[in-house]
């Protein structure tokens, strides 16, 4: 029995020790691709930021920012190495004051908690979405600035913030039009136009570009005076993707607009009316003039005709006068006489009673 | 004796000196890293960290790196968040100066300013927003108790005090906020809304509003529609009545011109152009006409009695008009036709 053990024992401790030479190599192995495990590659959309214990490397500004492609970085816990997307446009989806117009609502009230809106300036409400787009500016201010989850909601609620404001002053339909005409600010002259009115200039006011202002002001804000300047981060467009009233009163809304539309066609019907009106009268006055315009040709034409003839019959007549004299008055005679259907010489006192009329 | 030759498979397992030296300075190593992990803490970008000692804060760490410290539980390391943080506070109807109600949401931005003071008065995220939500709460009430409910909602600017509002809440609910290490950096009305009992009546007016609306536009399309058509021909009515005035002022001037080319004609001879025109019209009457006239009346007193021939040559017009019957010609040929 202990023969047989101590015939076992080496073959145990040979296969202990062929495991162990393994698990050297392994572990050895392991310890490689630890030591390597630190080396990262930085997509081309993206820049790194090196952070060694914690601490990020780097003096300041550009020298903090790694560009795209490997960073040879220590293991982990050494170094770590944060990518930032600077490239890419960031996206922030705002729809809690928004709500789907399909189905029928379930009361003829709105409970604020439940269903969001703003209140427009003329104590209407509106229902709005938002797609709030961003460019990071300072990938260190918007790295260190604030966690992700903090920074998305910061940014969600600085735009609505901005956007409960400024509507709470505007008109609804000028919300829904996302734009409104004002008056120049400051003392300007007004031009007067031709109705003698005293018009007075106006500017378009976009409502996307305001609330994006606001809200951009509201983050610069809240930079840090003490460490980086602003959130690192700038709204590049604020798009107003839904904007209606609520369904609750949706149908009137929609009858405005109908009336809108009919008042639009009405118009153009009455321009295109208008329109044949006033071409009309354009070719009668035409006429006119042309008429007389021929008129002043025929007349014209009549005088020279008429001068022509009797300066070459004058001409003639100071040759001959007394043959001339006469020669016209007989050609005059025998024009009448082939011409004219009945020729009639009644002394003066005479009755004429004419064939064909009745006697009275 | 058997003994000696028997081999110590033992003996062929111990290690070399270099294989222990080797292994020692391993077990050093990973002994060290462990102490070292025990005794360091990092503090990333952005965090502060405050070091207990037995529970009693020793100190506070305000930069990014790795730091010393003794081990647990001897000393602990406590990282703060010093980043901004963000706080939604939840639906609270408030009444404003003219005593409408009206709900308001807001959002908090802060963030910790004394990790130390922050710890052992709140310690956590959740305690601090507890904090947050009552301070603004109580002083969102004070606040709005103050204004009407223009100063929120209004088409009239310089009725708007939102600024001045947020304002305020910031100062009081940031003093309230400085004695537990928090610095409160923005206070914002994020919603404005009325209680769900208000909207009807808000439906109500809006259905009002719409429908004012409606019937003006009805009205004033069709009264700007008349009007576009109206306009037209009132201006086609204008532009046609100056066409006629300029073809009648064309026609006078071509009149006049056609008169004075005449007269200018006439100067020459005035007799004869009167006695040749007269002529020229006889025929241009006299064309498939009945022709009666008056013997002794113009023009057709030219037939009757014509003026007598000029007896010299060249003429001078008035001794041709003074022409004698005598030099008459013969109405042979009219007397042909004419009846009597």
């Amino acid at each position: 029995m202990t023969a047989k053990r101590r015939k076992s024992s080496p073959v145990v401790f040979e296969g202990l020790a062929a495991g162990l030479r393994m698990f050297r190599w392994v572990v050895v192995i392991l310890l490689v691709l630890f030591c390597f495990s630190g080396v990262q590659k930085i997509d081309p959309e993206n820049v790194g930021l090196l952070l060694r214990f914690g601490k990020l490397q780097g003096e300041s500004g550009g020298r903090q920012i790694r560009p795209p492609g490997l960073v040879l970085a220590l293991p982990y816990p050494i170094d770590r190495v944060l990518q930032v997307p600077v490239k890419r446009e960031g996206e922030v989806v705002i729809e809690e004051v928004w709500k789907e117009l399909s189905g029928t609502p379930p009361s003829q009230a709105i409970d604020p908690v439940l269903e969001g809106y703003c209140l427009t300036g003329d104590q209407n409400m509106v229902q709005i979405k938002i797609v709030a787009k961003y460019r990071i500016t300072d990938p260190v201010a918007f790295e260190l600035w604030a966690d992700a989850q903090d920074r998305d909601a910061i940014l969600r609620d600085v735009v609505l913030a901005a956007l409960t404001q400024t509507v709470a002053t505007w008109d609804v339909d000028d919300v829904l039009n996302v734009q409104r005409e004002i008056p120049v600010p400051g003392p300007i002259e007004s031009p007067q136009s031709d109705e003698g009115v005293q018009s007075v200039p106006k500017i378009l006011e976009s409502l996307p570009k305001i609330v994006m202002a606001k809200a951009q002001r509201r983050l610069d804000a809240l930079g840090d005076p003490g460490g980086f300047e602003g959130c690192g981060l700038t709204i590049s467009s604020l798009d107003f993707t839904e904007k209606n009233p609520p369904r609750h009163v949706l149908a009137d809304f929609q009858s405005v607009q109908s009336e809108k539309i009919a008042m639009d066609a009405e118009q153009q019907r009455a321009k295109g009316d208008a329109a044949g009106i006033r071409a009309k009268a354009r070719t009668e006055r035409d006429a006119v003039v042309k008429q007389a315009t021929a008129y002043e040709n025929a007349i014209k034409g009549q005088v020279a005709i008429e001068r022509e003839q009797f300066e070459r019959q004058y001409a003639e007549y100071q040759q001959n006068p007394g043959l001339i004299w006469r020669k016209v008055y007989e050609e005059t005679l025998e024009f009448l006489h082939e011409n004219a259907e009945r020729l009639y010489f009644v002394p003066p006192g005479s009755r004429v009673i004419l064939p064909g009329e009745s006697q009275p | 004796m058997s003994h000696s030759h028997d081999h110590d498979p033992h003996d062929s397992a111990k290690p070399s000196i270099g294989k222990l030296a080797f292994r020692l300075v391993l077990a050093a190593l990973i002994v060290g890293l462990l102490v070292a992990y025990s005794m360091s803490f990092q503090v990333p970008e952005g965090y502060d960290a405050v070091v207990t000692r037995f529970g009693d804060p020793v100190g506070s760490v305000h930069e990014a790196g790795l730091w010393w410290k003794w081990p647990w539980p001897i000393e602990r390391a406590h990282p703060i968040d010093m980043r901004r943080r963000h706080f939604n506070t939840p639906y609270t109807a408030t009444f404003t100066q003219d005593r409408k109600n009206v709900v308001l949401l807001t959002y908090v931005t802060w963030r910790v300013e004394d990790p130390l003071l922050f710890l052992q008065s709140l310690g956590t995220r959740k305690a601090a927003e507890l904090k947050l939500e009552r301070q603004v709460a109580a002083k969102k009430s004070d606040c709005l108790g103050r204004y009407p409910l223009s100063a929120l909602v209004s088409t009239n600017v310089e009725e708007i005090k939102t600024e001045a509002i947020e304002k305020e809440m910031l100062t009081d609910v940031a003093k309230d906020l400085e004695n537990f290490g928090v610095r409160v950096e923005q206070v914002g009305i994020k919603r404005i809304a009325y209680p769900e009992e208000n909207t009807e009546a808000v439906f109500e007016q809006m259905r009002a509003e719409r429908k004012a609306e409606a019937d003006t536009l009805r009205a004033e399309g069709q009264n700007l529609a008349d009007t576009t058509r109206l306009d037209a021909m009132v201006e086609s009515a204008q532009k046609y009545t100056t066409a006629v005035q300029n073809a009648a002022t064309i026609e006078a001037q071509a009149q006049s011109e056609a008169a004075q080319t005449l007269a200018k004609v006439r100067k020459l001879d005035p007799v004869f152009y009167d006695y040749w025109r007269k002529l020229l019209a006889i025929r241009k009457i006299g064309q498939k006409a009945w022709i009666l006239l008056r013997t002794d009346q113009g023009p057709f007193d030219v037939l009757t009695n014509p003026p007598p021939p000029p007896r010299t040559e060249p003429p001078p017009s008035q001794s041709a008009a003074e022409t004698t019957a005598a030099d008459q010609p013969a109405l042979s040929a009219t007397e042909k036709k004419a009846t009597p």
